[in-house]
């Protein structure tokens, strides 16, 4: 476990993280490494549970992220509202964060429609899919994802809340990325 | 004795003089049970001085009835012409009387002499052993009781209970028999050190039942040892945890569902909330965007809600020992 410090965009080859934040500074840390691997030409897609992509999208455009590599998986959204806007491009919306059947699909078709080989899949939060799904159930479809980043060479970033996972879930997702990083308050 | 200064005392002297000596009491009795001879001792017990004893019978002074008592082991001894032996209380101490009929040259039964040993510390010690015996017996802890090897050599109700295994299947059966594999190394170890004398206090392991059941122990173990300091076998006390520990582990299981399903996603909820206030406040999200995040965090609260009733639902499922107030309470019934 490290502290924040070397990019994400730095390494090599296939890398998944696990990033732990305070939860004060969650929206924060989305930001930081949206924009370092944007910077560094990476696409990114965005899984979200928690800020709806709209609210995301216009925070991005705030920080001057180029929108183009920028793809939402939005897990929230749809839920909360009922439908999905209509006139969101790049989105891909799904009815139920709870639904892991549907948004394993919708990742599985974001990955395969990705227009460049420098992509990395952003999970924001693990934290927040806690409150819809138990930690065994969350532990599985981690270890889902993270094989596909790996068969596909790319970088993927867990996010969660300090104190957000149970310590067996901590354990087993430490145990499946490369490395984890604890950001200071 | 060195020869020429013997001292003037006949044989019978020296004879009845031992026979004042003897802490016991004697006598001698006829066959009428007439008391023809009586040492100091027998004086001392019956708090008369032995001439006042002499000619007397027996159970006028001593037991101060008419004739003989009921079962009186002289009265048996004159019939089997054996040595007969009883217990009997006299002025608060009590005393193992033994009766060996005296014979004549015929064989018949001529007298009998009576040796009374006290034996108020044998008494004391056997009641003292019928209290604990009894203690061992009725507490639900099993006790039992090892040879230094290992072998069993008695187990009380309490292991019965506990182990699932009787005292007969058990006793002379190595412990070896209900220890797990993967702990035999370690009740070697406790045994080699018990063996050198070493008391082990608390030390929890696990053993199986008769059934199958891995169980959860506490044990504490105590070498017995002889009077010249050697361990002749060990004591041991096992409490069964099994019950206390699953409910402690049920406990942690709780208490982190809880922080899960409660505090952590409160606390996004409360953090969402108050960033998405500063973004409306600063203008950087619109009425419909705040409406939005609003309503996520609302179904959020929801889904924590729904959580919380699915926790007290398992809590009251897998605990008997709420009180009916309390479960009515958590399963939000009037």
């Amino acid at each position: 476990m490290r502290s924040e410090g070397m990019g994400i965009a730095d390494t090599e080859g296939s890398s998944i993280y696990l990033y732990i934040s305070d939860p004060s500074r969650m929206k924060r840390m989305n930001l930081d490494i949206v924009n370092d691997l944007v910077r560094k030409n990476t696409s990114c897609i965005i899984v979200t549970t928690n800020i709806p992509s709209s609210i995301l999208a216009n925070l991005y455009r705030k920080e001057g992220i180029a929108m183009e590599k920028i793809h939402f998986i939005d897990a929230i959204t749809k839920y909360s509202l009922g439908s999905a806007p209509a006139d969101q491009g790049n989105t891909t919306f799904t009815s139920n964060p709870g639904n892991l059947t549907e948004l394993g699909i919708a990742i599985t078709e974001a990955l395969k429609n990705r227009k460049e080989a420098d992509t990395a899949l952003i999970f924001d939060s693990v934290s927040t899919l806690l409150i819809y799904l138990s930690s065994p159930n969350i532990s599985k479809f981690i270890h889902f994802l993270s094989n596909k980043i790996r068969l596909l060479d790319l970088t993927g970033v867990y996010l969660s809340a300090e104190k957000g996972l149970d310590p067996l879930l901590l354990t087993q997702i430490s145990s499946i990325v490369d490395e984890v990083v604890e950001t200071p308050k | 004795m060195s020869e020429g200064k013997e001292p003037n005392i006949s044989e019978f002297d020296i004879l009845k003089r031992t026979f004042d000596a003897i802490e016991d009491p004697i006598f001698y009795l006829d066959t009428d049970g007439v008391i023809l001879h009586a040492n100091s001792a027998s004086g001392r017990l019956l708090g008369l001085p032995p001439e006042k004893i002499i000619g007397e019978q027996c159970f006028r002074v001593v037991h101060h009835t008419p004739t003989f008592i009921r079962g009186c082991p002289f009265v048996k001894a004159k019939q089997t012409g054996k040595r007969e032996v009883y217990t009997v209380n006299l002025a608060n101490h009590w005393y193992q009387v033994s009766v060996d009929p005296v014979k004549d040259e015929s064989g018949a039964v001529i007298g009998a002499v009576h040796i009374l040993t006290n034996i108020d510390t044998i008494k004391k010690v056997h009641e003292l052993r019928a209290v604990l015996g009894a203690i061992i017996e009725m507490t639900p802890d099993a006790i039992l009781g090892e040879k230094p090897d290992g072998t069993i050599i008695s187990w009380n109700r309490g292991a019965e209970e506990t182990f699932g295994y009787s005292a007969d299947e058990m006793i002379g059966e190595s412990i070896a028999k209900i220890i797990p594999p993967g702990y035999l190394d370690d009740w070697k170890g406790v045994l080699m050190r018990v063996q050198r004398g070493e008391r082990i206090e608390q030390f929890e392991t696990r053993r199986i039942r008769k059934d199958g059941e891995e169980l959860e122990l506490s044990l504490s173990l105590s070498p017995i040892l002889d009077e010249r300091g050697i361990v002749t076998g060990i004591a041991v006390i096992g409490r069964n945890l099994t019950e206390i520990r699953k409910a402690e582990r049920a406990l942690i299981a709780y208490v982190t569902e809880a922080a899960l399903r409660i505090k952590n996603p409160v606390e996004i909820i409360a953090h969402t909330l108050e960033e998405i206030r500063q973004l409306h406040q600063a203008g950087a999200i619109t009425d419909e965007e705040l409406h939005t995040t609003l309503l996520i965090q609302v179904k959020h609260a929801m889904k924590i809600v729904e959580n919380v009733g699915d926790l007290q639902q398992s809590i009251i499922s897998g605990f008997e020992e709420i009180p009916e107030s309390y479960r009515r309470f958590l399963m939000d019934e009037e």
